[in-house]
């Protein structure tokens, strides 16, 4: 059987118990051992509903097998332009680490603006101003926010 | 209701300039918002949240809850004029309101739109104002075995009914108190799951989390097809509108009982936890098509099913608040976010609220009362006009959004590294949006956790070890235990059922 013709739920709930057993073993070095109890228990019932997950997925992907049906499959087909918006925020938020918020943000609109299709500079830019003014005058003048 | 002392000082705190602002922006902003496709009112209110740290109680919760209320009604507008409801609760909206539009009526169904909510918003409000006070006196029966139960059943009701789907519903919700359990532990005073990590000492910020999970899956939802994100929903229909504003009096007196019927059914969905504006709707929808003497007007620009979809989807919000100020049970995603914004303003869900904190609370409730009259009058003044809104692109609006993610995110505790758990949590709030896995019961989880874990340490202590007979021997939490296991098993029992009718018919 081809992985995508697998249904998500499966996956979900595979992954889940494998780190529920590795939040379960961390547990075990807790300082105070009483510290362990409720943090085990929460992973044992998200164990246990991982694991029903991981059965009714089975059965949902021998029920669409069976009638040539459609299962619920990870999203990999919006995958590249979602890695792109992902990417775009990790660097953004690098940036205003390494820069400081309102440089950081000057570059990212309008790069962010003319990936997402906007051609129209005149707008990229007042936009892209009018926010950094908006934030200014909001977070550091009124609430009086250090920034990045 | 209350004592002379506590009337003064809510009407000293409601007509404050901080008051009228808040009112003012949290309405405005609602409607705006809510008239845009696929922003809600809840990513709005989880976007503003971190302006509100340095506001008073009442302001900050009036303006969170104008937002919530508004923004049902702002989703009428793009609904009725360009057939996309502008948040779930408004797909009902669709069916009646754009049939009017194409009809030329456009005018008309805003206006039927406008004062159906505020008749739906002003009559849950009231009873807000009147149930929630005696409902709040429960909560002094409640020590720490209770509070335990009360969380459970905050989750384990959020878990079946927030989505389609109980065991991702209860799964997520159990992820949610995992989640709850990082940082130092409030009894024994260890580290837990920091992983060195100083941000994670004090444990998952709610409010980075709550942007993660409800605002950020919005704009990587649009990076899917970046090519689509240019395009404006306003400039490809035709938004043009005629007619009248205001009915006739005579049909004005036919809508009346609809509307009546639609407040007490959204007010009562409302105040089940978990079941949000859409249901409200729909279920206000269905019983006005029963009632109707014109039931054949109905998918054709039915005034009667208009007004019972917006009264009952806005009637849902004040009802969503009972349970939420009296017991900690929120009602609706939106209203989880709102605890999140009690909790955060040293407010504690119970009878405290209205006691010791009266004056606050019914500053905060008739604040909600006064939003929802204001709300009317904004509409009927600009609803014509807020379907621009919807004419700005994604591509602009996204990265205007994805800014305030992340100043929001940094402006609780002025660190970098909750904007990194924001990002994080955006991550894993598309994927749960993608395969189906309700974020509402996982945030509800995340907050309620401390309180879950608080009460059950405690109550085993109290217990002397012997949980089963401590717990056995208090009649409240007999009660809780019972409502519990209906909660959970009453969606059971209803599922095997139809299989069961629906194995005999075949």
């Amino acid at each position: 059987m081809r992985l995508k013709n697998i249904h998500a739920d499966v996956f979900i709930g595979i992954l889940l118990d494998i780190a529920c057993v590795y939040f379960y073993m961390l547990a075990g070095k807790f300082r105070a051992s009483e510290s362990a109890m409720w943090p085990r228990a929460c992973l044992i019932i998200v164990a246990l509903l991982s694991t029903m997950l991981i059965f009714r997925g089975i059965r949902l992907t021998q029920q669409a097998a069976k009638n040539n049906g459609a299962v619920l499959t990870l999203p990999f087909q919006e995958l590249p332009g979602v890695a792109g918006g992902v990417v775009m925020m990790i660097l953004y938020a690098l940036l205003m680490n390494l820069s400081g918020f309102f440089i950081a943000t000057a570059i990212f609109m309008p790069v962010g603006m003319f990936m997402l299709g906007q051609r129209r500079w005149v707008v990229m830019l007042s936009v892209t101003v009018v926010m950094e003014l908006f934030v200014y005058f909001l977070f550091v003048v009124q609430l009086k926010l250090r920034m990045p | 209701m209350f004592a002379e002392g506590v009337l003064n000082a809510v009407i000293q705190n409601l007509f404050t300039l901080d008051v009228l602002i808040a009112l003012l922006v949290g309405v405005c902003l609602g409607m705006v918002i809510g008239a845009m496709p696929g922003l809600s009112g809840t990513m709005a209110i989880a976007l503003l949240l971190p302006i509100t740290y340095s506001m008073d109680a009442a302001p900050a919760l009036i303006m969170l809850m104008a937002i919530y209320t508004s923004a049902m009604t702002g989703g009428s507008i793009s609904a009725i004029l360009l057939h996309t409801p502008g948040t779930p609760g408004n797909a009902a909206t669709a069916i009646e309101g754009y049939p009017m539009t194409k009809q030329g009526r456009g005018l008309e169904a805003l206006g039927i739109s406008m004062l159906s909510s505020t008749f739906g918003g002003v009559l849950s409000a009231i009873a807000l104002l009147l149930i929630a006070p005696p409902l709040a006196k429960v909560s002094l029966l409640f020590s720490e075995p209770e509070n335990f139960l009360v969380a459970i059943f905050g989750l384990t009701i959020i878990g079946s009914l927030a989505g389609e789907d109980m065991i991702k519903g209860l799964l997520c919700g159990a992820i949610g108190l995992a989640l709850a359990t990082v940082g130092i532990d409030n009894i024994s005073g260890t580290l837990r799951f920091a992983f060195g990590q100083n941000g994670l000492y004090s444990g998952i910020q709610m409010v980075p989390a709550m942007i993660g999970l409800f605002s950020i899956p919005r704009v990587l939802a649009v990076c899917e097809k970046p090519k689509e994100a240019n395009k404006s929903l306003a400039l490809e229909s035709d938004t043009s509108l005629s007619g009248r504003l205001f009915l006739s009096g005579k049909e004005y007196k036919r809508l009346l009982p609809v509307a009546l019927m639609s407040s007490i059914i959204g007010t009562f969905v409302g105040i089940l936890p978990g079941a949000g504006g859409s249901i409200g709707s729909w279920m206000s929808y269905d019983r006005a098509k029963r009632m109707s003497k014109h039931k054949e007007e109905f998918g054709n620009g039915s005034i009667e099913g208009l007004c019972a979809c917006e009264t009952g989807n806005n009637a849902v919000t004040g009802g969503a608040f009972i349970p939420l100020l009296t017991l900690a049970i929120p009602g609706s995603p939106a209203a989880a976010v709102c605890l999140g914004a009690l909790m955060i303003q040293g407010l504690v869900p119970g009878n405290r609220l209205f006691t010791q904190q009266a004056a606050t609370t019914y500053t905060i409730l008739f604040g909600f009362l006064i939003a929802n009259i204001l709300m009317g009058i904004f509409g009927l003044l600009i609803s014509k006009y807020a379907v621009k809104v919807t004419a700005i692109p994604n591509s602009i609006l996204m990265p205007c959004v994805l800014v305030l993610c992340f100043i929001g995110s940094y402006a609780i505790n002025a660190s970098m590294f909750d904007v990194y758990v924001a990002v994080g949590f955006g991550v894993i709030g598309y994927l749960m949006e993608k395969l189906k896995l309700p974020a509402a019961p996982l945030i509800l989880g995340l907050i309620l956790g401390s309180t879950a874990e608080t009460g059950f340490r405690l109550s085993l202590v109290m217990a002397n070890g012997n949980p089963l007979v401590y717990y056995f021997s208090r009649p409240v939490c007999i009660i809780l235990m019972v409502i519990i296991v209906a909660t959970i098993a009453a969606p059971i029992i209803s599922s095997m059922m139809k299989k069961k009718n629906e194995s005999a018919a075949l």
